[in-house]
């Protein structure tokens, strides 16, 4: 990995490329991508075992939520690409104000999915109603925790960003910091289809 | 030899007397389903009553290996300049925690399998609080491993007592073990205790799991007594 | 902010959101009372719409564009191999599919 001699700068385009944050965060990011990858797997192989039953609890989900929070992630990561490009561009408290905005569209999604539980279990739709629950509060569950720490995480970002981009370790954190949000929006990219569209 | 390769032998000498014992001995991959009625059940422990519980025997050995090589990782913890003693106690009351919960289920289906004619519902009672000990409490297990992550990753070192990437190795494997509490929850599918994500995934990840630290243990190892003769802490 | 919404970004965020309302469209059900059976080739669709977002996220909002070329090829490798997978399953061992 070259670390840039200027450290604000943009990832310069150097013959090898530039790994954004560092090697370790995409061991992370990729071993997790695969995991979730394996329970995604086994969703659509179970469900084809009882697609009945599959189908029918399906029909139960709030698709609108899952639709608005699938926006609510999207724009939180255009929140923090922006962010990013401006603590890079030292516009400290411009990158504060975008971190902040991806703070509340994570806040919003974890809202909507308190809906969406509330709304499921008085419908009498826990996670042991069925393996279709099952894998519903699994999956979402796992994911709604990456959500929760990827804020924490957001508000360290947002902490540090008051202060700039400084030294080789700030960058790694913040470019690390981003690309785990990302990571987080980009599972529930997958994850809304297969439990809330596929038929 | 340093007395520490002896501690981190341990680790793979776990998973190897682990295995034998839990898979060729015992016979419990794939785990007897939660669904197996108890007369089922009762019949399987008196069948293989033997030798299930020379499984146990060897399991419960087993695990004893894990308390050197737990010391030793927190030992490698506490060089790293930056880790608090709090985070290398974490590690080290967390994954003793562990050990203590694995030898439970041992000692249940040893239990269970030293007097099989007792009454089936009995065997299937202890059969249930063995699994679920076994899978359920995975707190610790995270606890154990997110402790040792975090430590890696405030390490600023010049020279690292482990290097980067086996910082963030760690915070995903306790990701890993979150799924096996679905085990109380579902007796048949992927989150049942012979199931996917609480049996085959953790398994396979905590198996491999040793064997990584095992390579960077003694790195650890190798670095530490080159800076003892060097007579530098870098 | 009229600056801000004209990085590339805005772009990318622009076409994500696009795809995701129309897969949305897609995979509702249309109409009272419509029989609860499978759309092979509209749920493949949605699923294939879904790992294009996906490349979308890694390549510019990751910014796996400008990482070296080993990195891109294993983010590439991973979303052909779950859309071969999950569509796989989804079309050859799924009953009535």
């Amino acid at each position: 990995m070259t670390a840039p001699a200027v450290v604000s700068e943009a990832p310069g385009k150097t013959s090898e490329g530039h790994i954004p944050g560092e090697t370790g965060i995409w061991v992370f990011v990729l071993g997790d991508m695969t995991v979730f990858a394996m329970l995604f797997a086994g969703f659509v192989y179970y469900r084809a075992e009882q697609l009945g039953l599959y189908l029918e609890s399906q029909a139960a989900l709030n698709q609108t939520f899952g639709a608005i929070n699938t926006l609510l992630l999207l724009s939180s990561s255009w929140f923090v690409v922006m962010g990013t490009d401006a603590a890079r561009r030292d516009a400290r408290a411009l990158a504060q104000r975008l971190f902040a905005a991806a703070f509340l569209c994570g806040a919003g999604f974890g809202l909507v999915k308190f809906f969406e539980y509330r709304e499921k279990v008085l419908q009498g739709l826990t996670p042991v109603a069925n393996e279709f629950y099952s894998f519903y509060y699994m999956l979402t569950g796992l994911h709604l925790l990456h959500v929760l720490i990827g804020m924490i995480v957001l508000v360290f970002v947002f902490l540090r960003a008051r202060t700039g981009i400084r030294t080789a370790s700030d960058r790694i954190f913040l470019e690390g910091s981003a690309t785990y949000w990302h990571m987080v929006d980009l599972l529930w990219i997958v994850l809304f289809p297969l439990l809330y569209l596929m038929k | 030899m340093n007395g520490q390769r002896w501690c981190a032998l341990g680790g793979p000498a776990f998973v190897l007397l682990f295995s034998i014992g839990f898979i060729f001995c015992a016979g419990f991959m794939p785990a007897p389903p939660p669904t197996m009625p108890a007369d089922e059940l009762a019949a399987m422990y008196r069948d293989n009553s033997v030798m299930i519980r020379v499984g146990c025997a060897l399991m419960m050995f087993s695990a004893g290996l894990l308390l050197p090589w737990l010391s030793l990782i927190s030992a490698q913890m506490s060089r790293i300049k930056s880790c608090s003693p709090a985070l290398v106690n974490t590690q080290l009351t967390a994954g003793t925690s562990v050990v203590a919960f694995l030898m439970l289920p041992i000692l249940l289906w040893a239990v269970t399998a030293f007097r099989p004619e007792r009454d089936p519902a009995l065997t299937q009672l202890f059969n249930d609080l063995a699994w679920i000990c076994l899978l359920t409490p995975v707190s610790i297990a995270v606890l154990q491993v997110v402790a040792l992550g975090v430590a890696i990753l405030g390490d600023r070192a010049a020279q690292p007592v482990f290097p980067r990437w086996a910082g963030y190795y760690n915070l995903w494997t306790g990701f890993i073990f979150v799924p096996g509490v679905a085990a109380m929850f579902a007796r048949t599918g992927p989150f049942a205790w012979n199931g996917l994500l609480p049996y085959w995934i953790p398994f396979a990840f905590f198996g491999a799991w040793f064997l990584v630290m095992y390579v960077l243990l003694l790195g650890a190892i190798r670095q530490q007594e080159q800076q003892a003769a060097s007579g530098t802490t870098a | 902010m009229i600056a801000l919404l004209r990085h590339p970004a805005t772009i990318v965020w622009l076409i994500l959101a696009g795809v995701t309302v129309f897969s949305w469209w897609l995979g509702t059900d249309h109409g009272v009372g419509a029989p609860i059976e499978p759309h092979v080739n509209i749920t493949t669709g949605v699923i294939l719409l879904s790992l294009v977002k996906v490349r979308l996220i890694l390549f510019h909002f990751m910014e796996v564009r400008e990482a070296p070329w080993q990195l891109k090829r294993v983010c590439d490798a991973w979303i052909v191999v779950v859309g071969l997978v999950l569509i796989g399953l989804y079309r050859f061992a799924t009953p009535g599919n």
